[in-house]
This record gives structure tokens, sequence and C-alpha cells, in this order.
């Protein structure tokens, strides 16, 4: 039985024939195509362990500083620009470099993002960030206050409720989330005419 | 040995035959049905505490589907064979009453005691005398003045009791009958067969086996077919295996990072196959792989048109689909899709396309574009406004609409938690390895009601549970003592539901379901029915009680582990219950260690060898003769230095 793969050795490319349809094929044989091209692409030899490239970190080092800078200065827009380009940069790390280092790079990378949008009122946006945020096992109390925010401002009452309920069961006395439970429950209380 | 076969020829057997066997398939099942027309009936009776009364607004369509689908519970195709059934048993009874059963003496039927009219049992010496009084009486020589045929019989007789004479005293005759029951040795055995001779040997024997042949050949396999196919390609859900597998199928290449909607759950249910198999012959075929058809009809549903007989009961299936998929979904511990797919069942039984209004959209008479408009989301705070208010909202035209939708508003039940925790019955604390359950008690209150600062003032003892044994035995009975649940304000979908709720456990630190869901059909709602005033006063006031199983035993571990509680409503959009629980595992208080004052076994009883086995201390025996010169000095000396202390005790401890 032919599989449905064909590998192109000019291109040193897999593809899928498309008339099946795997989307998950897809996906792993797209990352495997990158990982290949990734390594074929160093000159030199092949690196020995994961350590992160030398040559993004710094850059990347700086694009953060400067956003979080222009955060402090309340250029929000700027802010959130700078970090969305540390993002995408981010992405371009080579595949085989230590995919926890990576992580922790992003999670920083989009905490300070999550925080300009919520600044500057797009709220969606900060929702996504901290949903991300918190799927990756981040559960620290100012994740859970930064999904809550975005969901209490964008009318999710529930939603922002759970979420404090939530941050509470973990870090039980932290002053914020009980006072923007508060807030929360009171809010509720007025959309059900209980107040 | 000889047999043959005699038939039922004067008609006495075979009607006690079929009696037999006819009361025995008919008599149970009748009692079923009583039973099912008495007690189940009255469960579901429209009565019910909180129940909506929707008969002004189901369209035509829909009543007719309904009574079609409706079984009736006395005249259905069950109990018009039963009847039929009964007619036979009635019929057979007269005919074996009027059946005059002829008495033939069997001749194989030889009691020696009988024939020698003596008891069982009588010594050798009776049976002696006895039988020469008998052959005085019956003996040929002495019967005078009788017919002929009375002498034959006599002489009959006077020889079956020389033989009942001999089978009890001489030795062969004995044997034989002892062997066979007969004194003359081996007997014809006879076999009955109770059906009448002429279906067997007369013309109508290829007709009987025919019967059996249609009856072995053709109906059993059949009927066993039918059954087995039924049990393979069935859940235990009650959805079909193909779609099953479609759902699994879908679970496992769902992506964390899309978003499920109600569109993608309308997608998965439209590929299921029992849907499919509504479709009339025309639009189904096997390999039609799309689903266009049916998304079409769920499309046709939400826009409120009117729908044909099949469409209608496509729809009607969704539900069972729904638990099935929320089945698998929680099997897969996925929060996301549960949540949907409960939200896609809400939409389906209120007949509405999500919108942040359903709250109010859930009620009749309402006008769509009006309610667009206001910013009102709850239907508690809409109750709270004024009826020309309220009016003015929901753009109700006449004041007989406004009263007839208020009357629906304030009985769609909303529930307010008052408390929540794990429990271990018998226990007051959470220990570890042990079976919890999560005991939440709500507050039920209808939209009118004010509520939200009321739940604190719940005095506890509203709160307390039975702690007899009976609830040690079964802490679940409390939820299932609250009376069922009404069926469900739904005048737009086509079958008639009864309201339930369903709960899941959610892990906090994963966001994921712990368990299956459980779905509960019994809570009190004659809080509904209370005034403000009764409500705040506590006046016949009910408390409802959840439970929700905890399935694995709690941790062995100390400590506090975090769940979430999920309680949604299946039938109406109104706020779920949805709040944190922490089970704080802590080690059961030590009982005080009494120290009893038994005394140590003696060494030579069977206790003290016992306790010797178990390294446990013994009294020792101190015999003179046998004990050693050096535990003499030790206790001597012991002696000497405490006299208080004489107990052989001490002894034996500082000897080990």
């Amino acid at each position: 039985m032919a599989l449905p793969i064909t590998y192109d050795s000019a291109r040193k490319l897999i593809s899928v024939d498309s008339e099946v349809s795997y989307p998950e094929l897809q996906d792993e044989v797209t990352q495997l195509n990158k990982l290949a091209k990734d390594l074929i692409s160093i000159q030199g030899e092949i690196p020995e362990s994961a350590e992160p490239s030398n040559k993004i970190t710094p850059l990347l080092k700086n694009l953060i500083t400067s956003g979080i800078d222009a955060l402090r200065k309340k250029q929000f827009k700027d802010a959130i620009q700078k970090l969305t380009v540390a993002i995408e940069m981010q992405q371009k790390r080579a595949n085989w470099e230590s995919f926890g280092v990576q992580l922790t790079e992003l999670n920083g990378i989009l905490q300070a993002r999550c925080d300009a949008y919520i600044m500057n009122k797009q709220f969606i946006e900060a929702y996504n960030d901290a949903d991300i945020l918190l799927s990756t096992q981040v559960n620290t109390p100012d994740n859970f206050l930064r999904k809550a925010i975005a969901s209490l401002n964008l009318g999710r009452l529930e939603d922002a409720k759970v979420n404090l309920e939530r941050g509470l069961c973990f870090h039980e006395n932290d002053k914020r989330l009980i006072d923007h439970l508060n807030v929360v429950n009171r809010a509720i209380d007025l959309e059900n005419g209980d107040a | 040995m000889n047999s043959r076969y005699s038939y039922d020829e004067n008609n006495e057997t075979w009607p006690v035959f079929i009696l037999a066997i006819l009361s025995v398939a008919v008599i149970p099942l009748t009692l079923q049905s009583i039973y099912e027309i008495l007690f189940i009936k009255s469960k579901n009776s429209t009565t019910t505490i909180g129940s909506i009364d929707e008969s002004n607004q189901i369209s035509s369509n829909i009543k007719k589907f309904r009574s079609k689908n409706k079984k009736s519970k006395i005249f259905n195709k069950k109990n018009f064979i039963l009847l039929i059934g009964w007619l036979f048993i009635t019929s057979l009874i007269f005919k074996i009453s009027t059946t005059e059963i002829s008495s033939i003496p069997n001749p194989n039927n030889f009691d020696p005691y009988e024939l020698l009219e003596i008891e069982y049992g009588t010594n050798e010496k009776d049976i002696k005398s006895h039988y020469k009084k008998l052959t005085i009486k019956y003996h040929p020589d002495k019967i005078r003045n009788k017919s002929d045929e009375e002498k034959k019989e006599l002489e009959e007789r006077f020889v079956l009791i020389t033989k009942a004479y001999k089978a009890l005293t001489d030795e062969i005759t004995r044997e034989n009958y002892e062997k066979y029951g007969h004194p003359d040795g081996p007997q014809q055995t006879l076999h009955g067969i109770a059906l009448p001779k002429f279906l067997i040997e007369g013309k109508s024997s290829p007709f009987l086996l025919a019967i059996y042949i249609i009856l072995i050949g053709l109906i059993l396999p059949y009927f066993v077919n039918n059954w087995w196919k039924r049990t393979k390609s069935f859940t235990k859900k009650g959805i079909h295996n193909d779609s099953a597998n479609l759902f699994v199928e879908n679970l496992l290449n769902y992506k964390p990072s899309e978003i499920v909607k109600i569109e993608t759950i309308l997608k998965w249910l439209s590929q299921s196959k029992e849907l499919k198999e509504l479709l009339p012959s025309s639009k189904f075929t096997e390999e039609n792989e799309s689903n266009d058809e049916i998304l079409e009809i769920f499309n046709k549903f939400f826009q409120k048109l009117e729908l044909k007989h099949y469409e209608l009961q496509i729809i009607s299936k969704i539900p069972i689909l729904i638990y099935g998929l929320i089945d698998i979904s929680s099997s897969f511990r996925n929060t996301e899709i549960t949540n949907v797919a409960i939200e896609t069942l809400k939409h389906f039984i209120q007949r509405l396309t999500p919108s942040i209004k359903n709250e109010l959209l859930q009620l009749p008479n309402v006008d769509v574009d009006v309610v667009d408009k206001t910013n009102i989301i709850r239907l508690s705070k809409l109750l709270k406004l004024s009826n020309d208010e309220i009016k003015s909202t929901l753009g109700i035209k006449s004041d007989d609409e406004l009263i007839q939708t208020l009357s629906i508003a304030k009985k769609i039940p909303i529930l307010k938690l008052i408390k929540a925790e794990f429990k271990v019955p018998g226990e007051k604390i959470v220990t570890p390895n042990s079976n919890a359950h999560i005991s939440i008690k709500v507050l039920v209150k209808s939209p009118l009601h004010k509520g939200s600062n009321f739940v604190k003032k719940i005095p506890e003892i509203f709160l307390k549970e039975d702690e007899s044994f009976e609830y040690l035995k079964d802490p679940f009975k409390i939820v299932n003592e609250q009376p069922i649940l009404p069926k469900t304000y739904a005048p737009y979908f086509p079958v008639e539901k009864i309201s339930n709720y369903i709960a899941y456990i959610i892990v906090q630190k994963d966001g994921k379901i712990a368990d299956n869901p459980i779905f509960v059909q019994n809570l009190d709602l004659s809080n509904l029915e209370l005034s403000q005033n009764q409500f705040e006063n506590l006046e016949n006031f009910k408390i409802g009680t959840f439970k929700i199983p905890f399935n694995q035993p709690t941790p062995n571990e100390l400590g506090k582990y975090q769940f979430r509680v999920i309680i949604k409503s299946l039938d109406y959009f109104v706020p779920d219950l949805d709040f944190p629980v922490i089970m704080n595992v802590e080690n059961p208080a030590k009982l005080e260690e009494i120290e009893y004052d038994i005394p140590d076994p003696d060494e030579d009883s069977i206790a003290g060898a016992l306790a010797q086995l178990r390294g446990d201390k013994v009294n020792r025996i101190d015999d003179d003769y046998e004990s050693d010169n050096d535990d003499d000095d030790e206790s001597d000396l012991e002696d000497d230095e405490d006299f208080s202390d004489i107990n052989t005790d001490t002894e034996d401890e500082s000897e080990e």
C-alpha cells in the first residue's frame, strides 16, 4: 500500500497527497519540513545541544525591554507593536532549541502584551493572551486577574467570576483577586436586579 | 421396554397444558402493565409542583406530532395482546371446568397397601391376619348368588389381593414391586402427549410440522437477530455506534486552539447515523457523506418554519444524541465541548439561536426586535420592573398576553448556592481514602423573588441533614426523596421533556472534568409559588439538595484539593450555578488511647499460648521445679528493692 506521502529530493521536502485530507498529518509534515529546513540552513556543524541561538536572544531581549519601556511611558500602541514583533521573532527560533526556554520566553512577552492590551482597552485581544497564558499552566494570580479583567470588561461576568474563584483556589489570600471578585459579584447582582 | 404414546383423545389434558403455558406469559405481563398504569403515570402527571401550562403556545403541527408519538397507557398494542390472552385463558378455564374427567383406573397403579386396606408400614403379622380376613371375604369359592360380571370382578380383585400380599411378604415379588412398581415385574410404560390425536396423526400433521418449522426456523431467528442487531449497534446511552465513533473521532481530532461553537456541535450532530436514517429514502444514500440535508432541517427549525413529520422526528432525537455526546466528551475530560453541548441542547429545547438575550427570548409573546434594543439580559432583573415596563421591554401587545408571559416567567426556577461542601458520611471532616460526595444546598427561587443577600440569612438549621443510620446507609436518599421535576415549558420542541439538571465536577488545577456528569431529576420547586413575604419569612420554605458522588476515594495525602462544580439547567436559559469547592483532607481525630487493665494471660492457657505466638507478654507460672536459679535470684533481688512490686510482670520485663 502506497503511503499518501511523497518526498521531493530536490527541495528536500515531504508533501502529503492533496487527494487525502488528514489535517493532523499535514500539521506534522509541516513541522517536520520546518525542522529539516532549519537544520539544513545552518552552514556549520549540527548543534549538539538545545541551547537557544545566540543571534536571536539579544535581539529579542532588546525588543522586550523597549516594549516594556513603552508600556511604562504609557505608549500602549507602541508597546503592543514591539511586543508583537518580539513574539513573531520568537516564533522564528529554530525548532530544536529548548522548548522549555522558548515557552518561558513566550509567556514573558505575552504577559507584557496582555497588560498593554488591557491598558489600551483591547479586551478581546487581552482575553486571548490571558487564555493562552492560563492554558500553558502558568497559574499565577496575575494571569487569573488578567483574564478576569478582560472578561469583566467584555461583559462576561460569570466568566470573570469563575476565573477569579479559580485563582483564589490557588492563592487564597490574594487581595487583588478578592477585591475584584467582590466587584464582579456586585456587578452580577446588579445585572440580576438583586442589588 | 415397550412404550407407546397415548394421545389426548378425550380433550382432557391439552387445555390444561396450554392454560399453564399461557398463564406463565400473561399473568406477569399483566401485573407489569397494571403497575405501569397505576404508578408510572402518577410520576409523570402534569400536576407536579412548579409545572407550567404550555397548551396555549403549542402549534397544531407539534401537537399532532406529540399525540402521534404518545402511546396511550391503556389502549396500546401490548394491552390488546394481553386482552386476547385473557380471553383465551377464560375460555380454557371454562372448557376445563365443563369437561368430565373419565376415571379409568390405571392398571399400572399398583398399591399393595391400598389393596389390602391397611396402613403403610403395618408389620408383617398384621398384614398376614388382614390378608386372611380378606381372602375369606373375596375367595372365589365363597362367592355365591352373584352375576357373572360381578363374579369376574371379584375374582380379579382376589388375584390382586394375593399379589399385594405377596408383594409385601414374598421375597421375589417384593423385589419386583420395589424395582418396577409392580409385583409382576416391568410393565408397559405409557407416555401421554397433551395434544389431540387429530393434530398429529390425522390429516393436519403437516400443518403442525409447518408451524414448528416457522416457529423455530423463521420467527425465533428473526427475533434473536433483531435483538442482537439492536444491542450490537447501539451504545449504552442509546446512541448509534457509528455516531459514537464519530463523536470520539471528532474529539480526538479536536484542537485546543479551536473555539467550539454551537455550530460545531450542530455539524457533529448532523453527521450522526440515526438522523440520516430518518431522512426519506429519496434523500438518503449510504455513501452520502454530506450532511447538508440535516443541517438544512436544523436551520428550518431555528428559523421557526413549519417542519414535516420526519423533520420533527429528527429534531426529537437530538436530546439522546447530545446526552451521548456529553457522556463521551466528559470521558475525554473536555470541559469546553461538554459546556457547549449542553448549551446546544438548551437552544434546541427552546428553539432559540445563540444570543445573550435568550433569558428573555425564551418567554412567549416576545417581540425579538424590541428585546434586541433593551440592555436587560436577566430574567430576574426583568421581573423586578413594573408591568408596563415589562410590556414595553418585551414588546408585548396586549394585557392578556402579558399575564400569560408573566405566569410562565415567574415559574422558571432560578438556583442560588447556599452551601457546598465535601462530605464523608459519618464524619465531620474529609478523611483520607474514604468515599466522599459533594453536598450542595441550593435556594430555589422564582425570578420574581429578591434574594441575593437573603441566601446568607438562611439559618443553619435548614441546612442540617438527617444523620441517622438510614442516611449513613444511603446519603443520596435525601436527594431522591425530593419531588420529581415537572415537564419543561418547551412549546416548540417536538417531544415533551421532563426538566432536569446536569451537574459535574471540574478539577481546578487543569480545568478539566473530573468525572462523568450526573443528571438530576429531583428538586422541590414549591418555593416558586411563595409570595415575596412568605419567601422572606421562610414560610413553607424548602431548601433544595444536590449531591454529586465523588467516584474515586479521597486522596491519601493530607491537604487541600481544589474543585469547581457546575450545575446547569438542561431546559431554560437561566444563570448556571458555578462555584469552587475545596476538599480539605484531614486526619481523623485520634481516639484517646484508654489503657484497659486486662491482666496478661497465663502461660499455660490457650490465650497465653496465642499471646506468646504474637510475641505478647504472658504470666509466667512460677513452678519451683522448673524455674531457673537466675530467675529466682533476680526476683529475689527485685523483691528486696521494692516490696510493693511483687507483680510477676516486672519479672518478665526484666527478662525480656
